[in-house]
């Protein structure tokens, strides 16, 4: 999972909440973006990688070229942007 | 069918299927309306040992617009649960369930029920409410009308709530139907494609006789459903229409989890499957946007007009009946909209085409099951409903025995084109075309009481329904 393997990349990451009632219309970069996806995946700044959250947590890379990743949790999908953790994924899958 | 398995994708997903939906002025509290969403088409009495049950991992929803735009003003939403007494068992009850709280049922179903209305803030009705079991056999389910009706649940101000298996009530000659649309009192009149071997007219068959669908039924005072709450004897104003539809949404994302041994979902809901006019997506949507249908809102519903205006089964009917329909092909040919269509299905029929009625919402074109409120029930009901001159069935809100396969295929024969073009005379066989199927041939009776639909088949008695 995304949070897991990069446990301190939310807050650096440019984060769009879709989520019900908190549609944002663009990006969101830094704090604000990075405290609310916390908030959703249920851990203290590592997106849930301390393992306390309850809610299991979904990731989708829906575009590796631009880096969106779907991230849905609970009744929520939120949309992360991290064109180095894609490469990553995309190299993983690759070497499968 | 009405909407048993009426798209391709969702007729692979059983437990979020909706097959019908009710909306009348209930006939023994005329105060209150009934809304029934049917799911989990065609089940065999006896199918277990896993019997039929709702959705854990599916929203239910019951929606109704009450102010014309085709989007939903109030919601009730509806969650199930399910717990098993005795994971050691492959048993579904391991003696007679006499009481919803029996411990020899293993295997029992609760569901949550809340409303949003106004802010959408979901408001819960009620929780941990208890389904019955199906209805297996005498030794199970040795009285199942006490049982099923003890679960019944009183939500407080002349509200009511029921969730569980009861009697399909849908009734329609399925066979002949999809066999290239061929009803048996007309199979006479049939082309048959030439073939020599074809069937003769006879009595209709019905296809869901003794098969069982999972219900939500719920019966709210008027006053819950209606702009502002009104409530009143006048037909016109557009206060008394309310238009019903459901929906079935599951959540985006499904993980079958096998190193935990577990599958959960989660994500945004997204619905799969809606139903307001029976057969609607079924015979006037093409198969390519069926899925799609499923997928989309009311208020969007304009995109699917041309289907109605132009629909597939009024062109079919002059081919393959030849002669006997003369003015629809006439009417055909002539490439006008029917627009009495239009009106039935996406925007309600206005005032002054049938005396002491309308069920008109606007200009907005959406697939809504319109009930004018104001009507009140019929002291002597006809299963044609506003056809057989009956203000107060459908397409006012369709009651658990309306003939809806007769009414429609009249309707789209031609019957109702005259409302609107006083120079079109229907065919003859407009005014009688139908499946040769009615009520009569539902083995068992409808109640005369909420939930309406009556005692679900049971096994023992119906093992291969």
């Amino acid at each position: 999972m995304a949070s897991t393997e990069q446990p301190s990349g939310v807050s650096r990451r440019k984060v769009m909440v879709t989520g019900a009632g908190l549609v944002a219309a663009g990006a969101i970069a830094g704090a604000a973006g990075g405290v609310a996806a916390t908030q959703f995946l249920g851990g203290g700044g590592s997106a849930g990688a301390k393992g306390n959250s309850k809610l299991p947590v979904m990731v989708y890379l829906r575009d590796p070229n631009t880096g969106h990743f779907d991230v849905f949790v609970g009744n929520r999908k939120l949309t992360i942007v991290d064109t180095n953790f894609a490469a990553q994924l995309v190299k993983a899958a690759e070497a499968a | 069918m009405s909407s048993h398995r009426e798209a391709p994708e969702i007729s692979k997903d059983p437990v979020a299927d909706s097959t019908d939906v009710y909306a009348f002025v209930s006939p023994d509290r005329p105060d209150t309306v009934t809304l029934i969403a049917n799911y989990v088409p065609l089940q065999a009495p006896a199918g277990g040992p896993n019997f039929y049950e709702f959705g854990d991992d599916v929203l239910y929803s019951i929606h109704i617009d009450n102010n014309g735009d085709g989007k939903a003003d109030v919601s009730y939403d509806f969650q199930f649960t399910t717990e098993v007494r005795n994971p050691n068992t492959f048993l579904y009850n391991t003696g007679p369930i006499q009481a919803l709280s029996s411990p020899n049922w293993n295997r029992r179903q609760f569901y949550t029920v809340s409303r949003s209305a106004g802010d959408g803030r979901p408001r819960q009705l009620g929780r941990h409410l208890p389904c019955p079991p199906c209805n297996i056999g005498p030794l199970s389910t040795p009285d199942y009308p006490t049982l099923a009706t003890s679960a019944i649940q009183d939500l407080g101000g002349n509200r009511r709530v029921f969730c569980g298996q009861r009697a399909e009530g849908f009734y329609v000659d399925l066979g002949a139907v999809f066999d290239l649309l061929d009803p048996r009192p007309f199979a006479d009149a049939h082309a048959h494609f030439g073939l020599s071997k074809f069937p003769r007219s006879g009595p209709g068959v019905n296809a869901t006789k003794n098969l069982n669908v999972h219900t939500i039924a719920l019966q709210v005072p008027i006053g819950d459903l209606t702009r502002g709450g009104w409530v009143g004897k006048n037909v016109n104003d557009p206060r008394a229409t309310i238009g019903v539809w459901t929906t079935a949404s599951r959540q985006r994302v499904r993980m079958l989890d096998t190193e935990r041994n577990n599958t959960w979902s989660t994500g945004p809901y997204r619905q799969v499957s809606r139903l307001a006019n029976p057969l609607f997506n079924e015979v006037i949507v093409p198969m390519g946007q069926k899925d799609f249908w499923n997928t989309q809102s009311p208020d969007g519903d304009s995109r699917f007009a041309k289907y109605v205006a132009m629909p597939e089964v009024a062109q079919l009917l002059p081919g393959l009946f030849p002669g006997v329909f003369p003015n629809l092909d006439t009417l055909n040919k002539s490439g006008k909209p029917r627009a009495d269509l239009l009106a039935v299905l996406l925007t309600g029929i206005p005032a002054g085409l049938i005396p002491g009625f309308q069920n008109y919402t606007g200009n907005v074109q959406a697939d809504l099951m319109r009930l004018n409120t104001a009507i009140a029930p019929s002291a002597k009901p006809s299963i044609f409903g506003l056809l057989g001159g009956d203000l107060a069935g459908f397409p006012n809100g369709r009651r658990v025995f309306d003939d809806v396969v007769a009414i429609e295929l009249r309707a789209i024969a031609g019957a109702t084109y005259p409302l609107v073009d006083k120079t079109f005379t229907a065919d003859g066989a407009a005014a009688v075309v139908d499946d040769g199927v009615t009520p009569d041939d539902l083995d068992v009776p409808y109640l005369n009481r909420f939930p309406y639909l009556g005692t679900p088949s049971d096994g023992f008695n119906t093992p291969s329904a």
